[in-house]
């Protein structure tokens, strides 16, 4: 039985994000799964996912066994009907200290539309976990209508949906810091992923914007 | 990056991919969200109120939000 548009694309973007952790972070072997639901034309996605929608984390290569983080990654995409392309609903990238840890240390999270409901907030945001001595006080003061008053629960914006970071810059991020123990070639992986996914993003800010696209190459032509 | 071509998914015994019926969906859904003591619409309570119980809840509404 020939495969339908929708499980092309969920296998091609499920394969993509499993070769895009092999070669660059990870070392074990890791696996990115897709459950479809064809009726809803929804596909979710992450790292090790059961068929009852549990996730686990990724071990990250490190120089030193006794100091690691893990990675759990997951979303929820949908076909977008008129385009065919596959788009992005909801996604996860966390990162912990351990693959039991109740909470990350930080995730990256995005929320199409989130901004529009209702008490919405950033549809891009990071969110990171611990104590912080100066800012929890001021929160738990201040911010009288929140329920949880710490850091956690603070979403700081991170570009919002068409410039938000992709998972090759958090990645990236934790190579740069030495978080993270690549492996070679990782550099020219990253770029090349993150130079596809921006591409999209251009394309869709173009189409939202041509004027600005027409004046922006007329600017570019009197040069 | 390589893109293995199209073919029937059960001729692939490692593909990533598992195509659902609504009720297996359903049924898989409704299991975790009994593996966490919830129902779907304290979840969706929980995603309007930015107040998520756990990391475990925030992470199934990410997989099953707005499906059910």
């Amino acid at each position: 039985m020939a495969r339908s548009k929708l499980e092309d694309k969920a296998h091609e973007f499920a394969v993509k994000l499993q070769e895009l952790l092999a070669q660059t972070v990870v070392d074990d072997h890791v696996r990115v799964l897709a459950r479809i639901n064809p009726a809803k034309r929804v596909v979710a996605v992450g790292t090790n996912l059961t068929k009852d929608f549990a996730t686990s984390p990724v071990a990250l290569r490190t120089i030193d066994r006794r100091h690691q983080l893990y990675l759990d990654l997951q979303c929820q995409v949908y076909l977008e009907e008129g385009t065919g392309h596959l788009t992005m609903h909801h996604s996860y990238f966390a990162v912990s200290a351990s693959p039991d840890a109740p909470d990350p240390l930080f995730h990256y999270d995005y929320e199409r539309g989130k901004r529009d409901a209702e008490g919405g907030y950033t549809e891009a945001h990071l969110q990171v976990f611990g104590v912080n001595t100066e800012l929890d006080p001021i929160i738990q003061a201040l911010s009288t209508k929140r329920k949880k008053k710490q850091i956690g629960e603070l979403h700081f914006p991170v570009g919002g949906r068409r410039f938000r970071p992709a998972l090759e810059d958090v990645l990236e991020f934790l190579i740069d810091e030495q978080l993270v123990n690549p492996k070679a070639g990782w550099q020219q992986v990253l770029d090349k992923s993150r130079d596809e996914f921006r591409m999209i993003q251009l394309k869709a800010m173009v189409r939202r914007y041509p004027e600005v696209a027409r004046e922006a190459l007329a600017d570019n032509d009197q040069r | 990056m390589a893109v293995p071509p199209s073919g029937a998914v059960g001729a692939m015994p490692d593909s990533p991919v598992v195509v659902m019926n609504p009720a297996e969906w359903r049924e898989n859904a409704q299991a975790a969200l009994k593996r966490l003591g919830l129902s779907y619409e304290d979840l969706q309570q929980q995603a309007r109120d930015r107040n998520f119980v756990s990391t475990a809840a925030r992470k199934l509404w990410v997989l099953i939000g707005d499906t059910l």
